[in-house]
């Protein structure tokens, strides 16, 4: 979740919110697939159009073929992104969505104006969107949409249990050390967890009511704070 | 207050929310109105609760959790425009007109300049015909000096129906090309109308050089004369995003290029599907040597005051003053 470039935006209440705006090279990849995804499609379309349709329409299987060239040409992007919330199969392949200015979902008005634009910005919207810092293409300004990050979060440790006093500072470090645990090497991480053992003692000796701090500290560390899902792991870890 | 009462009070409010965010995207008909009320609700106390965390928590995993928490309610539940479900007779009847009614400055621009290409084409081809013929090419040119259009290959080289799609889908893309390129500060555009109409003005000073002009006029009323209006709408249009861009008065540039954006994608929609009929017309009824020139002037005729009297909608006039909305409402 740290791990995106972030952009601060205000949404109701004029709250401020940071959209985890989506980059130059996450867009074109995304894109790139996409283009991928619409040349099997006109393929398919073409087999449909010469194979699948009777024979008796002549040439105008060829005629139907052309019409709908140009529909998924033209229409792929606006109509995936109206139908999906934001998301061609592309940007869902690399975890990014599309949404209006505020955070909100995009209207279709706004979905299909940032689509039609896409041929000039085949052109600009590269160096438009590496020149702004909320990476915005032409037919993003002229929509009035992002393209950000879809937040997945879920894993980050957040502390179960907060010792009274212990100000957002400590908490955050003690959440910070248990993500960081498997990263750090075991000397390590039994000299930080009985570091926060003796704030415990000073603070909040119930909390390490049972646990052995002394044999076994970064498992009672674990016991202490953290809710029981990631108690379980942190044992299993040490 | 301390972060530990903090997250006692509210945690349960944003477990709450959570869960409803979960089954709004798993089952949205499965909420009543009082539950999407109610997570409203809970949405906006999450958001005030994000503020405070940031505030007084950062970098804490309850901060993290109402950041996310709050993106999520916002994705979920915020719509800027106020959707409406779409409505195919309200484009019609009220979002196309106003928004077409709003742009007929810039048709004007787009006819002036279309116009005054076209005559200086003319009077190229008047007085230079050999510097005008070099836009035809020499096999036209050859097809001219035999007394034969080069329109007719579109039926004797053509089967009708590769014609027709070729057409339409010509024309749409020069359609929404010449909208696109008010992107480009209006250059595209411009160059759209001086070339089209420089061209038009070209080809009648040939024609009527080489006597033909009788031929090409046979040819083009039926399709032409809505073909050529619908080309300046969708000028028009771009025009009106190149304005939006360069110029937004006292307005937030966000929000005057919006509207502006909003008004002439509106424009270019209504005008799009008139391209296909135009193309069915263009190849079944334009070369068509047994169709009199005057039924095709009725034909072009027709369809002309059909699209004029969709896109000035009077009941539309009225309100045309105020801006339309996205999603169609206006």
């Amino acid at each position: 979740m740290e791990t995106t470039e972030r952009n601060v935006v205000l949404g109701l209440d004029n709250i401020r919110l940071d959209l985890p705006v989506a980059g130059v090279g996450s867009r074109v990849l995304a894109a790139a697939i996409d283009s991928v995804l619409v040349v099997l499609l006109v393929a398919g379309w073409a087999l449909i159009a010469l194979l699948a349709l009777p024979e008796t329409l002549g040439d105008w299987r060829i005629a139907i073929f052309v019409l709908g060239y140009f529909v998924l040409d033209q229409g792929y992007y606006a109509v995936s992104e109206i139908t999906t919330r934001g998301r061609t199969v592309g940007k869902r392949a690399v975890g990014l969505r599309v949404v209006a200015r505020d955070g909100g979902t995009a209207s279709p008005a706004s979905l299909l104006l940032r689509n039609l634009l896409r041929q000039v910005d085949i052109l600009v919207g590269v160096f438009l969107m590496a020149l702004d810092p909320l990476s915005r293409r032409l037919g993003d300004r002229l929509g009035g949409t992002l393209v950000v990050h879809e937040e997945t979060g879920g894993s980050e440790v957040t502390l179960g249990r907060i010792p009274p006093g212990w100000t957002a500072r400590e908490v955050a470090l003690a959440e910070a050390f248990f993500a960081r645990t498997e990263e750090l090497d075991l000397d390590q991480t039994l000299f930080i967890a009985r570091l926060f053992n003796r704030w415990l003692v000073r603070d909040a000796p119930d909390l390490l009511t049972g646990t052995e701090p002394g044999r076994d500290p970064l498992g009672a560390l674990g016991q202490a704070l953290l809710p029981h899902r990631e108690n379980a792991a942190s044992g299993a870890a040490s | 207050m301390d972060l530990a009462r903090f997250i006692e009070l509210r945690r349960r409010l944003w477990d709450e929310l959570e869960a409803g965010l979960e089954r709004l995207q798993r089952r949205p008909k499965s909420l009543s109105h009082q539950e999407l009320e109610d997570l409203a609700l809970r949405y906006r106390q999450v958001l005030h609760d994000h503020a405070l965390a940031a505030a007084r928590f950062p970098g804490t995993g309850v901060t993290r959790r109402l950041a996310r928490l709050s993106l999520r309610g916002t994705h979920a539940l915020v719509r800027s425009d106020g959707r409406q479900r779409w409505s195919l007779w309200r484009f019609l009847t009220a979002t196309f007109p106003r928004a077409f009614h709003r742009l007929l400055p810039a048709l004007g621009v787009a006819l002036a300049l279309f116009v005054g290409s076209g005559l200086l084409g003319l009077f190229l081809a008047a007085v230079r015909p050999g510097l005008a013929t070099s836009f035809l090419g020499s096999e036209r040119v050859a097809d001219l000096e035999r007394g034969r259009l080069w329109t007719e290959d579109l039926t004797t080289t053509m089967p009708p129906a590769l014609a027709s799609s070729g057409i339409a889908t010509n024309n749409l893309g020069v359609a929404i090309t010449t909208w696109m390129g008010g992107a480009t500060a209006g250059a595209l555009t411009l160059y759209v109308v001086l070339l089209n109409g420089f061209h038009l003005g070209a080809l009648m000073g040939v024609t009527l050089h080489y006597s033909m002009a009788d031929e090409l006029l046979e040819f083009v009323t039926a399709h032409g004369i809505l073909e050529l209006s619908l080309i300046l709408v969708a000028s028009a249009a771009g025009f009106e995003l190149a304005r939006a861009l360069l110029g937004t008065g006292d307005r937030p540039r966000s929000v005057a290029l919006g509207e502006a954006a909003r008004d002439s994608l509106w424009v270019l929609l209504g005008c799009l599907p008139w391209f296909v009929v135009l193309a069915v017309v263009e190849t079944f009824v334009s070369p068509d040597p047994s169709i009199s020139h005057g039924a095709k002037l009725a034909v072009g005729m027709a369809l002309e005051l059909a699209f004029l009297a969709f896109a000035l909608n009077p009941a539309a006039r009225a309100t045309a003053t105020a801006p339309t909305t996205a999603g169609g409402e206006a």
